[in-house]
């Protein structure tokens, strides 16, 4: 029988909690703008990664119970500019102040946050997966944030600039795609 | 992967990476991606550039002879050439891109191949710590620039 095809449904053979934990990875904008930020918050150690990581679940917690209201908004083009934002900024290892740095994780948070409402559902029924989505998005960033501060010795710093140009040109790519029509 | 004309041109890049030591040794394989996806990104909108063909397989020469020569030219010149060409192989792969292809996992799939492909050319490079390796790199650049005429030539 055919069913409806849902951007946001659960994955086959999957509970709900455990596809929004997932979902962020499986979101090409949410993947890379949650790996970027996590590289560009570690990448100068985890001290200085302190404030950007409480902006960044506040945002996602206050904009996933926002979506759950029903608010629904588009910012997957917004997330890309921020992907490819970040991931340069990792590639050139720019400073920037702390203030601007927790600013763009609240911005990020609140942009997964606003786009991971599940199709199909209402009530109650969002509180697994967007519940899964909330701690899933934290520790994917807690990851990428972990990998960039613990490759601070120079040699793998290095590593960590160029996976940030990867991602940054994979940003583009998509974004391009995106304006193009074609479906990501 | 398989277009010969790319492949020699990424790791013409490695290679001349290598050659030049730090921090060319990673600057060039960072500019090269960034500019590419640029380059990708104008073929993906339809945005014509002429030569692309012709860029590709001139990007195999002069990278090649760079090498071939032992050119050093500063930081920035390497940068501002490798930049050049990498607008020509993305808009090459940015037009080819199939219709079915999942956005993301070409883009990831293209962009990583491009950067182990930039790898195996600084792994390469690494030989020049010993004067013989300078000798067989060198050598290399030389082939890569050859082939590279093969294909400006129409002989590939």
């Amino acid at each position: 029988m055919p069913t409806l095809a849902l951007a946001h449904g659960s994955g086959k053979g999957a509970g709900s909690f455990f596809s929004g934990a997932v979902h962020p990875l499986r979101e090409p904008a949410h993947a890379l703008a949650l790996m970027t930020l996590g590289l560009w918050t570690g990448q100068r150690g985890i001290d200085e990664s302190h404030p950007s990581l409480p902006c960044f679940g506040l945002a996602l917690l206050l904009c996933l119970r926002l979506a759950s209201t029903g608010i629904n908004l588009d910012v997957d083009f917004a997330l890309y500019v921020a992907a490819a934002t970040m991931g340069i900024a990792v590639a050139i290892s720019m400073k920037v102040p702390t203030l601007v740095r927790a600013s763009v994780a609240g911005l990020v948070g609140a942009g997964i946050g606003l786009g991971s409402r599940p199709d199909g559902l209402v009530g109650a029924a969002l509180t697994p997966p967007m519940s899964g989505t909330a701690i899933g998005a934290c520790l994917w960033l807690l990851n990428a944030v972990a990998l960039a501060a613990l490759m601070q010795r120079p040699v793998w710093n290095i590593g960590v600039r160029v996976l940030g140009s990867w991602l940054a040109a994979s940003a583009l790519l998509v974004m391009a795609l995106s304006l193009a029509g074609r479906p990501v | 992967m398989l277009g010969w004309d790319h492949v020699i041109a990424m790791v013409a890049v490695g290679l001349w990476g290598a050659f030049l030591g730090m921090p060319a040794i990673w600057v060039l394989p960072v500019v090269f991606p960034l500019v590419m996806a640029f380059g990708g990104a104008l073929g993906v909108m339809g945005v014509p550039l002429p030569g692309v063909e012709v860029g590709i397989a001139l990007s195999a020469v002069l990278l090649g002879g760079m090498v071939a020569f032992a050119a050093r030219p500063p930081l920035w010149v390497a940068a501002v050439l490798v930049a050049s060409f990498a607008i020509f192989h993305g808009h090459a792969h940015g037009t080819e891109l199939p219709q079915a292809a999942n956005a993301l996992a070409y883009s990831l799939g293209f962009v990583v191949a491009t950067g182990l492909l930039h790898l195996s050319g600084i792994g390469f490079g690494l030989l020049t710590r010993w004067p013989q390796g300078r000798v067989l790199v060198r050598v290399v650049g030389a082939g890569i620039a050859a082939a590279g005429a093969a294909f400006l030539f129409g002989f590939a």
